[in-house]
């Protein structure tokens, strides 16, 4: 194969979307290659926590010490709102300082358990499912209402999921501009056999095999700081990668901790919003269209493109010698 | 020659996106579900929360079959996100419908008499032919394991599906 015809064959396999590097979020939930993808106009973004679901549950419900994130829900939302403005520190292998200017920081801990578009980025731990009547009364009016019990009993409506955490981001579907970011956790309820999912502070040793009946502490379960560096992943706009070192990568096994950013997360973040230039859109909006042309048609990261770069310079190259 | 080569090394280093891990298995989802069903969707409707903040998409399915549970001809389920006008909620591990779609769903009793997925994304079955297969790219973060003898939330033939559903107590 002559050098022109490997690289048209690379640009092929890299337009038609082979599946490597970090990935962005698009409009369509589950298919990185439909839609546009989702980005921040601003490169300064609060957010608040709310840990306060086991010890101060809203409507009525009792209160459950032994629920508490860490069992202490201060140390959790601290842990919280360091963890997350992690992304902000994204620095390249070899370089002294970050290689983002988005600032992500924390506005402090609130009570507030409301979700979706109010311009309030949210961190929240819920307890219980609101499908429980020991969660949510039966006669209260909110459950003739679609989505209207989670935020007034601080609840986990998502029901039997299976799910330790969500985030849910509210965009504009003609540009993919985000325009709220919202994080839940799903908390334990404090029973041995209960709802949600043992969440621990502690970055070692892991917990035995059953924390929740032995309310094992100064342990890892399920780690408060890796799950909420991959969930503010999404925040930024990352979706899942198949790279085991990755935060963005889906699957952690109990009792372990990612709290570091790996490679590829550093370089998804960087490129979507590098210090210094325009934020990596779909095109065709505020803060420039995607170099080469890329953008987000075949959702690839800056992996693909360098791939197709250094095609390009090696055929240069060779055509110099 | 040596262009190709190096390519070719190139391409055989970059990583792959492959298959997402499960973390529940059909007979943990059935046994979660107040009801298990097989039909078509019939139509899809956004709507937003009292408070104007959150966007569902409502589902209807017209039930061919009701494999656990009981369960009405036509069934509602809710799912987090969709759109509304020039706004989109994008909620992780939803799962998606279409319009005509063959399904599926582990339904667990939620509000306004409607359900939700168990399992989100991992309780919903898409039906082609005889295989049914759930749409778990958009899974996250989970380390439940799945006990020995069940098979995780998976493509597999429709029949075995039905088979492990009605084979739960």
């Amino acid at each position: 194969m002559s050098g022109r015809r490997a690289v048209a064959a690379l640009a092929l396999l890299v337009v038609a979307g082979a599946a490597w590097g970090f990935v962005r979020e698009t409009t369509v939930t589950g298919f990185p290659d439909q839609g546009k993808c989702l980005w921040w106009s601003t490169r300064a973004i609060t957010f608040k926590v709310n840990t306060t679901s086991a010890a101060t549950p809203p409507g009525g419900r009792a209160a459950c010490p032994d629920c508490e994130p860490c069992y202490d829900a201060a140390a959790a939302a601290a842990l919280i709102a360091q963890a997350v403005p992690t992304w902000s520190a994204a620095t390249r292998t070899g370089e002294g300082s970050a290689c983002t200017d988005l600032a992500i920081t924390s506005g402090g801990a609130t009570t507030s358990t409301v979700l979706g578009n109010d311009g309030q980025n949210l961190v929240v731990v819920r307890n219980g499912w609101c499908s429980q009547t020991t969660v949510v009364p039966l006669g209260d009016a909110c459950r003739g209402a679609v989505g209207a019990c989670a935020a007034k009993y601080n609840c986990w409506e998502h029901g039997p999921s299976g799910t330790i955490g969500l985030t849910t981001t509210t965009f504009e579907t003609a540009t993919g501009r985000i325009l709220d970011s919202d994080i839940e956790l799903f908390g334990w309820d404090g029973t041995a056999s209960g709802t949600g999912f043992y969440l621990t502070c502690a970055a070692s040793p892991s917990c035995g095999q059953s924390p929740k009946a032995t309310k094992e502490r100064d342990c890892t379960a399920v780690d408060l700081a890796s799950l909420s560096l991959h969930e503010a992943g999404h925040v930024v706009g990352l979706d899942h990668v198949d790279i085991a070192t990755a935060v963005m990568q889906p699957i952690i096994p109990t009792g372990s901790v990612r709290r570091a950013l790996d490679a590829d997360d550093v370089a998804g973040v960087c490129t979507v919003y590098p210090k210094g230039a325009a934020t990596l859109t779909c095109g065709g909006t505020s803060g420039g269209d995607a170099p080469g042309g890329g953008g987000c048609a075949s959702a690839q990261g800056a992996g693909a493109l360098t791939l197709l770069g250094a095609a390009l310079a090696l055929l240069r190259a060779r055509r110099r010698k | 020659m040596r262009t190709s080569l190096v390519l070719a090394g190139l391409l055989a280093a970059a990583p792959a996106l492959g298959a997402e891990a499960v973390a529940l298995s059909v007979e943990g989802l059935a046994r979660a579900s107040d009801a298990v069903v097989r039909g078509q969707v019939t139509r899809l409707e956004a709507t937003a929360s009292p408070d104007g903040l959150r966007i569902y998409t409502l589902v209807d399915v017209q039930v061919a079959a009701t494999w656990r549970g009981g369960a009405a001809k036509t069934v509602r389920v809710i799912v987090p996100g969709g759109v509304l006008g020039r706004i989109g909620q994008r909620v992780e591990g939803a799962p998606a419908f279409a319009e005509g779609e063959e399904v599926v769903v582990f339904l667990s009793g939620a509000e306004a008499g409607a359900y939700r997925v168990a399992g989100l994304a991992q309780g919903k079955f898409s039906v082609a032919g005889v295989t049914a297969a759930p749409d778990t790219r958009a899974l996250r973060i989970s380390t439940r394991q799945v006990a020995a003898g069940e098979r995780p939330s998976e493509a597999m033939p429709v029949a075995d599906l039905e088979r492990r559903v009605r084979s739960v107590p």
